[in-house]
């Protein structure tokens, strides 16, 4: 008998105004999982997964009306009791730090044990056992707030295990942790399945890490389960669909070029009568990925000899090497205003930075930002990235040393967490907060009555009107309508920000500062919580308004983004900018702190760090 | 104190009486050896930043008791001349003197209590009798530091210049137009500056747009007052942040009541990690604290330890305390002191 | 002399109560402290026995530690208080069993972190008593004039509740003078404090009424249907 069992389930949401939504948000699910399974749900935000997963909770099912039955271990879950439900099925939600309850990390363990009403004897015993396990006794006094996000979040993790749960549902519990952090979290998380055989169902976009060990994946579509299998049937199911395609691993992604080239092109370098690769399954992580370039090694040498005689007139080198590289950013350097100090936008000199006495957190920093740079900041977590751009914007003083501007320079501030930048009650107010600040307006033909009036007019007229769309934007060189449309968050305009998604959120706030009529759009980690569609739409916005003379600096996690947009990278290492350079010359370079696609080719062909790159040089 | 394990309890108990004591006696003998020991436990103890903070508070009140009272105060048998027709009284003074004395003990003891009893330990007591109180008490003491960095935050934010910053970094370092932002000003001097150009807080409909009643010509007064106003823009400013603070950390929360309900908030009697067992040092503690507290107070009934001051004071230093009473009182005092120095002498 | 005669029998009426007992002050100020523990446990009960939703429980967490952190976070410039102002408006929206929690416990947690004495129990009641009146009163509040004069009004009352607990300094009887003294030291306080609540008042009221509402009906409505939901507003 499956654990879990969905039987054409539905659920739509109560309005606010007591009436039940027409649409509903999870639409005829049939699903089984099984004891001890490992399953990944995936979809774009707002396709159902958060709704899927608190509809197996009791205590947190959202109002709403419900068809078809959810049963766990062939009770209805509305008919468990209150204590099996609670210990039975363990809840993570993405914010580490919205979860916590207590002040100390021994009394957040504790905490739903106290819940339960077991005996002091009792709760000390679960909890000794739990920080034996994970090893946390050194922070097991500590006060929350001092932990980092990813100690936080396996705090909270370790919260719901000593409920000892059958079953874990993590929903996108490592979008707000940073790689390391990420990867730590969940080789827990795996050790939990594999180790006690717990049940995890977990929701999360960057599923690159996550498919090799996983028994099943779930791709959610507008509420509907579009795919359903293991994780290596899943894969060839889905390569061809456009949106669930960018879910796939990017060793998946190879191989299916490589693949398909076999198949489709029975001459050429890929000559071999059968496609030696379909001898195998499809590869999921690096080790498998190598294993089947390795099966292949043979014709890829020979593509790469074959490249190399149609390219390396300029070069005795038998590989591209480093210096050849470095000999291309030079021509990508002079076609960017790099040297031009006229372009100059900020100059940070000598900039010496820290929060108290003895700890510096930056030192002596040397930076020169110029117009129509795309640049990314990139290092690990707690180097002082985001400080960095702080003080380059302006709102941290630095301890010494000076930041200079390019006269009447205007800096918009995305700030990490986009929450922080709403104050209104809706999103069009929120937008015209912006314009007015940036002085779009001159006195005279915006008044208060305008602003009213304004206010007053509906979603689509507000879009429309003439007033917002007569304002040039400088460097960005799109209408106010353009904008809009550009984001896709013509729909949002009435809402309140805060219930709006994450994405949307950061959307929102992105939109505002270019309304600010900027020069210079700072962003930090905007790539935070993205689903892939959407940051995939995130560069390409971000990227035309580059071409448009806009300059951006952002930091991000993920490498993938960096390479793939960025045309500068800074890497922040011990209190100073260790690298400086095209991000594709420094994640050709490193070894471990680069992209997925460049661990699986390396040794073929090292300066392939997108997938862009390898499909061009493989011509797949 | 790490060594020994004494029920928050009896501490609760043991405090108590102290404060007591310290409103009740008036005594100098008792007085003075009561402010002696108490600072003698407060250094073993360690003097705690909250207490600085307190003293700040008091020593200019106590300075004004002493001040105020003689000459406030004229009865008394002594009189003091200090002109001609001006005259202060001896009781006065002492009484004044006495009075800031008892104040700083109650400090004291509250310092040193705030050291012996851990906040967790005053919630054990609190929680078998009001759990949900308790509750909220732990969540708020988890929730100001994270409020209090989201408020850094946001106050960081508003630095932010949005108007284009006037500086230029081309020009020669010796031109003064050559400002770094960094060198002083900050955004709120600058919504100042910018008089001239369209002020956002004026269409700022969500920030209440002053319109007074007409009908108060005393608030319109005030309003137009340029003092007002400056305060009525501080206060948008720090309104500001706080607004958005407020309201994020309200969105925020909804997660935290659902995490509560997951992990079966409410679901039944809570209990408590904590366990805390009554031992023998408690029953020896309660003891001492049960003889010497029945002593001085049959000596309180008979007179020791009080003094009268007005009409003339009954006091003289010759009369040392040397009977039972003070004694008891002394001993009453000592047990914590004696654990303290124990316990260095043991880790020695 | 006018002020000399004044001084001389305001010693006058003193000197009758400096000879009453010292146990009368004892009782008077232990039953003073037991009474006043009594309201705040009393009215702790009731909420207890309501048996509140945990949203309830969250949303009184919550703004009870904003209003500390508006406390602690101005601690450098005394008497400007974000506190206050944050539990009058909590009085306002929620009413006045959560003002009068909020303020209370707002006093007795910043207590945890600035030192605990027994002046916490005067705290405690002097700002439950300030969110529970509002909450009273709540429907006045449109009204700017009365919004400013009550902000200035509790800055007085607030200081003066407070002060009773120091009335108490000395065993010996009920003196005029520490009142006095208190009263004068804390003047200056009290006045910015008003004022400080008054400003806030005027300024910010309609923005944080529409946003603690916009709170209250989002808890509200977030309340799981199958748990047994008990009205906050009540």
């Amino acid at each position: 008998m499956a654990l879990i069992e969905f039987d054409n389930f539905s659920f739509s949401y109560l309005n606010s105004d007591g009436t039940h939504s027409q649409e509903k948000s999870l639409k005829d699910i049939n699903l089984e999982i099984n004891y001890g399974d490992f399953v990944l749900l995936c979809g774009p935000s707002g396709c159902g997964k958060t709704t899927l997963l608190t509809n197996l909770k009791k205590e947190l099912m959202p109002n709403g009306k419900r068809e078809g039955s959810i049963k766990y271990n062939g009770v209805d879950i509305f008919n468990l009791d209150d204590l099996s439900s609670a210990c039975d099925i363990g809840y993570l939600f993405q914010n580490p730090d919205s979860q916590i309850v207590t002040d100390t990390v021994i009394q957040e363990i504790a905490f739903p044990l106290e819940n339960i009403g077991l005996p002091t004897e009792e709760i000390r015993n679960r909890i000794s056992e739990i920080v034996a396990f994970f090893g946390i006794n050194d922070i097991l006094h500590k006060n929350v707030n001092e932990l980092s996000g990813g100690q936080k979040q396996l705090v909270n993790l370790c919260s719901l295990l000593v409920l000892r749960p059958k079953v874990l549902l993590l929903d996108e519990p490592m979008s707000q942790l940073d790689p390391i952090a990420s990867y730590e979290f969940l080789s827990i998380v795996r050790r939990l399945n594999e180790e006690l055989s717990i049940t995890v169902i977990m929701s999360e976009h960057k599923a690159d890490s996550i498919f090799p060990f996983i028994d099943k994946a779930i791709f959610l579509k507008d509420g509907q389960i579009e795919f359903d299998n293991n994780a290596h049937d899943i894969c060839q199911e889905v390569i061809s669909d456009d949106v669930f395609e960018n879910y796939l691993p990017a060793v998946t992604k190879i191989y299916n070029g490589l693949s398909n080239k076999y198949n489709s092109s029975p001459n050429g370098p890929f000559s071999n009568n059968e496609n030696p690769l379909s001898k195998l399954n499809t590869p999921l992580s690096i080790r498998e990925g190598r294993r089947c370039l390795n099966i292949i090694h043979d014709d890829l040498i020979k593509i790469n000899e074959g490249r190399l005689k149609n390219t390396n007139s300029d070069s005795d080198n038998l590989f591209i090497t480093n210096k050849k590289y470095h000999s291309n950013r030079i021509s990508l350097k002079d076609k960017l205003p790099f040297s031009n100090g006229k372009n100059d936008l900020v100059k940070m000199n000598g900039i010496y930075f820290a929060y108290e006495k003895n700890n510096l957190i930056l030192k002596n920093i040397d930076f020169k930002l110029s117009k129509g740079e795309f640049v990314s900041l990139v290092g690990g977590n707690g180097v002082g990235k985001s400080t960095f751009l702080q003080l380059l914007v302006g709102i941290l003083k630095p301890i010494k040393g000076k930041v200079k501007y390019n006269k009447n320079l205007k800096i918009a501030y995305v700030h990490q967490n986009p929450m922080i930048h709403f104050s209104k009650d809706t999103v069009k107010e929120e937008f015209l907060e912006s314009i007015i600040s940036s002085n779009s307006f001159s006195a005279d033909e915006f008044n208060k009555e305008n602003y009213d009036d304004l206010l007053k007019l509906d979603g689509e007229n507000f879009i429309q009107s003439k007033m917002l769309n007569d304002i040039k934007f400088k460097n960005i060189g799109y209408g106010f309508k353009e904008l809009i449309d550009f984001f896709g968050i013509g729909d949002l305009v009435e809402k309140h920000p805060y219930d709006c998604s994450g994405g949307e959120q950061q959307k929102i706030v992105i939109l505002k500062a270019l309304l600010q009529n900027t020069d210079l759009l700072v962003l930090d980690e905007p790539t935070k919580g993205l689903d892939p569609i959407s940051s995939k739409n995130l560069a390409e916005i971000l990227n035309s308004l580059i071409d448009n003379g806009l300059t951006i600096l952002m930091t991000s996690h993920d490498l993938d983004f960096v390479a793939n947009n960025c045309r500068r990278c800074l890497m922040l290492f011990d209190k100073d900018l260790q690298i400086d350079d095209d991000p594709k010359v420094i994640f050709a370079e490193n070894n471990f702190y680069t992209t997925f696609v460049n661990r699986m080719v390396k040794d073929y062909i090292p300066e392939a760090v997108t997938l862009d790159d390898v499909k061009a040089i493989w011509n797949i | 104190m790490e060594l020994t394990a004494i029920h928050p309890g009896v501490y609760l108990l043991y405090y108590f009486i102290m404060v007591l004591f310290a409103f009740i006696f008036s005594d100098p003998y008792f007085v003075i050896s009561f402010l002696i020991l108490i600072l003698v436990l407060i250094s073993l103890q360690g003097v705690s930043s909250e207490l600085k903070n307190i003293m700040k508070f008091f020593i200019p009140l106590s300075l004004l008791i002493i001040i105020l009272n003689p000459l406030l105060n004229r009865t008394g048998a002594h009189k003091i001349y200090l002109m001609q027709n001006f005259f202060v009284t001896y009781e006065a003074i002492a009484y004044g003197v006495l009075m800031s004395l008892a104040l700083l003990i109650v400090i004291l003891v509250f310092s040193s209590y705030n050291r012996s009893v851990s906040y967790q330990e005053m919630l054990y007591i609190f929680s078998k009798k009001l759990p949900i109180i308790s509750m909220i008490i732990v969540m708020a003491l988890r929730f100001i530091p994270l409020i209090n960095s989201r408020a850094i935050e946001v106050q960081k934010l508003n630095n932010l210049k949005t108007n284009g910053i006037e500086s230029n970094l081309n020009d020669d370092a010796d031109n003064d137009n050559n400002v770094n932002i960094n060198d002083g000003d900050n955004a709120n001097d600058n919504a100042n500056d910018n008089d001239n150009k369209l002020d956002l807080e004026e269409y700022d409909s969500n920030i209440s747009s002053m319109d007074f009643n007409p009908d108060s010509r005393v608030l319109n007064k005030i309003k137009s007052s340029k003092r007002f106003q400056k305060i009525a823009k501080e206060a948008k400013v720090l309104g500001k942040i706080m607004g958005i603070t407020v309201s994020w950390s309200l969105e925020e929360s909804m997660f935290t009541a659902k995490s509560m309900k997951a992990r079966g908030y409410n679901s039944n009697e809570r209990t408590s990690y904590l366990s805390f067992k009554f031992g023998l040092a408690d029953i020896i503690f309660l003891a001492i604290i049960f003889i010497t507290v029945s002593i001085v107070v049959f000596g309180l009934i008979q007179g020791y330890g009080i003094i009268n001051i007005y009409p003339s004071i009954d006091f003289s230093f010759s009369d040392l305390p040397l009977n039972i009473y003070y004694l008891a009182f002394i001993v009453f005092l000592l047990p914590l002191i004696y654990l303290e120095i124990r316990e260095r002498m043991l880790w020695h | 002399m006018a002020i000399e005669e004044m001084v001389t029998n305001m010693s006058i009426t003193e000197s009758g109560a400096a000879t009453s007992s010292p146990i009368f002050t004892i009782t008077l100020l232990v039953f003073t402290i037991l009474l006043l523990i009594g309201i705040v446990y009393f009215v702790f009960k009731m909420y207890e026995q309501s048996k509140p939703t945990v949203e309830s429980i969250v949303l009184i967490a919550v703004l009870t530690a904003i209003a500390t952190v508006g406390r602690l976070i101005l601690m450098s410039i005394p008497a400007v208080n974000l506190a206050s102002f944050i539990i009058i408006m909590v009085g306002i929206v929620f009413g006045k069993e959560e003002g009068f929690l909020v303020g209370a416990l707002t006093a007795l947690v910043s207590g945890i972190f600035m030192g605990m004495g027994y002046w916490v129990i005067f705290q405690m009641l002097a700002w439950g008593l300030m969110g529970a009146s509002a909450g009273f009163i709540a429907s006045k509040f449109d009204s700017l004039p009365f919004r400013f004069i009550f902000g200035l009004i509790w800055g007085f009352l607030y200081g003066w509740i407070t002060d009773i607990s120091a009335i108490f300094y000395s065993g010996t009887a009920l003196q005029i003078t520490p009142i006095i003294a208190l009263y004068i030291n804390g003047f200056t306080y009290d006045l910015t404090h008003g004022v400080t609540n008054a400003v806030l008042l005027v300024v910010l009221y309609d923005w944080f009424k529409k946003m603690l509402t916009r709170a209250k009906v989002k808890y509200l409505t977030n309340t799981s249907s199958n748990s047994e939901s008990i009205d906050l507003t009540k």
